[in-house]
């Protein structure tokens, strides 16, 4: 019997039994479709007030049981892997950077004649030494693994404003 | 795109509507209450994934305590269910199922993985000790009842546990429910009838005395 066929009858009384027997005693819970016409069994039948009495004792027993609450470290682990977008790094290193790239670009592409991307090329390049410079002999007493290739890559993403979630 | 749950299969058919029924039955898409969330989350919005945890946690949290038995572990589900969601997040497409069915599903997943776990190894329910600090009159009384019925779920077949979780206790519809178990409704009402009656059976010999705890 479809829903719409369903609608307007009767419920017969074991369909309101089943559905005690799956959703309990409060009728929220109960099949929207089905809902008024077991409200309305249940305002007349004595055999389903019997019914809905015996679900909600089952009932109040379950509310019995609380869960705990998250403590405040899950939240924070949870939160620490979040998603983030472009980090704030350090005040002032951002125009440094972006200075040091500029006056590179700029300084290249003036010798070179304004051919940019061969410019640019050798622009990272530059920075790339630099950096990998400045990291050897700071690094192998860390505790972090990171090699001097990456953190390279680090501050030329940095220089250019890469998004790390672009690939996403 | 299709939006897969935390073991890579699609996540199927969506609710239709219904009230506690239809609120929880609603397609995903524009109307899903989470979705405004999701989208400044893929931008990199702090504030967006503290609210979308603070919404969601204490439910998953709930939900994987009342399947595993164990705060620890329950954290630790929750643990992994958001860090599948920030994978999500930034690629999230309304249309599909609404996030939070979404997340309930992986949770529920994750929650029968470990209990399928816990068999191949043989271990017994890894449930949190009761907690032996007194407590006066109707509080400890309270509690005493709360303990039969915490240790009567975890009697329950998992999935029949399950069914009850989500229905009872996470308050989802019917058909948000079945869609998380990847059942239809059908069987849903199959597995709550077959729980809630042997929940009766196992709290009926002390049923007097829980409801005289309750008074």
């Amino acid at each position: 019997m479809s829903e719409r066929e369903r609608h307007g009858r009767p419920m017969p009384i074991d369909r309101f039994a089943a559905i005690l027997d799956a959703y309990g005693a409060e009728p929220p819970r109960w099949p929207t479709a089905e809902r008024a016409a077991a409200q309305s069994l249940l305002a007349v039948s004595p055999e389903a007030q019997a019914l809905h009495a015996s679900a909600a004792r089952l009932d109040r027993l379950l509310t019995a049981s609380v869960a705990p609450a998250p403590s405040a470290a899950v939240r924070a682990a949870i939160l620490q892997a979040a998603p983030r977008g472009i980090q704030a790094p350090p005040s002032g290193a951002v125009e440094t950077l972006r200075g040091l790239w500029q006056a590179l670009l700029g300084t290249l592409t003036g010798e070179l004649g304004g051919w940019r991307p061969a410019g640019a090329a050798l622009g990272v390049a530059l920075l790339l030494g630099v950096a990998a410079g400045g990291t050897v002999g700071t690094q192998s007493s860390g505790t972090r693994s990171t090699t001097a290739a990456e953190e390279s890559v680090d501050f030329v993403q940095l220089a250019l404003f890469d998004d790390a979630y672009a690939e996403f | 795109m299709a939006i897969r749950d935390g073991n890579g299969d699609i996540l199927g058919s969506e609710p239709t509507p219904g009230d506690r029924g239809q609120r929880s039955a609603e397609q995903g898409g524009e109307s899903d209450p989470d979705l405004p969330l999701l989208r400044r989350i893929a931008a990199g919005d702090g504030a967006a994934s503290a609210a979308l945890v603070d919404r969601h946690l204490g439910r998953i949290v709930a939900l994987g305590w009342r399947m595993l038995g164990s705060r620890a572990e329950a954290e630790d589900v929750a643990q992994d269910t958001f860090l599948r969601a920030w994978q999500q997040a930034p690629g999230w497409r309304p249309g599909g199922a609404r996030f939070a069915t979404w997340l309930h599903r992986v949770a529920v997943n994750l929650c029968l993985d470990r209990l399928r776990r816990r068999r191949e190894v043989g271990l017994d329910a890894a449930g949190d000790p009761p907690a032996d600090d007194a407590h006066p009159g109707t509080v400890l009384q309270q509690r005493a009842v709360a303990e039969r019925v915490d240790a009567a779920l975890a009697l329950l077949p998992e999935r029949q546990r399950a069914a009850i979780v989500l229905c009872h206790f996470q308050e989802l519809g019917n058909v948000e429910a079945a869609a998380v178990m990847e059942i239809g409704v059908e069987a849903l009402e199959s597995l709550l009838a077959r729980g809630r009656r042997r929940l009766r059976e196992l709290l009926r010999g002390e049923s007097a005395d829980l409801m005289g705890g309750l008074e």
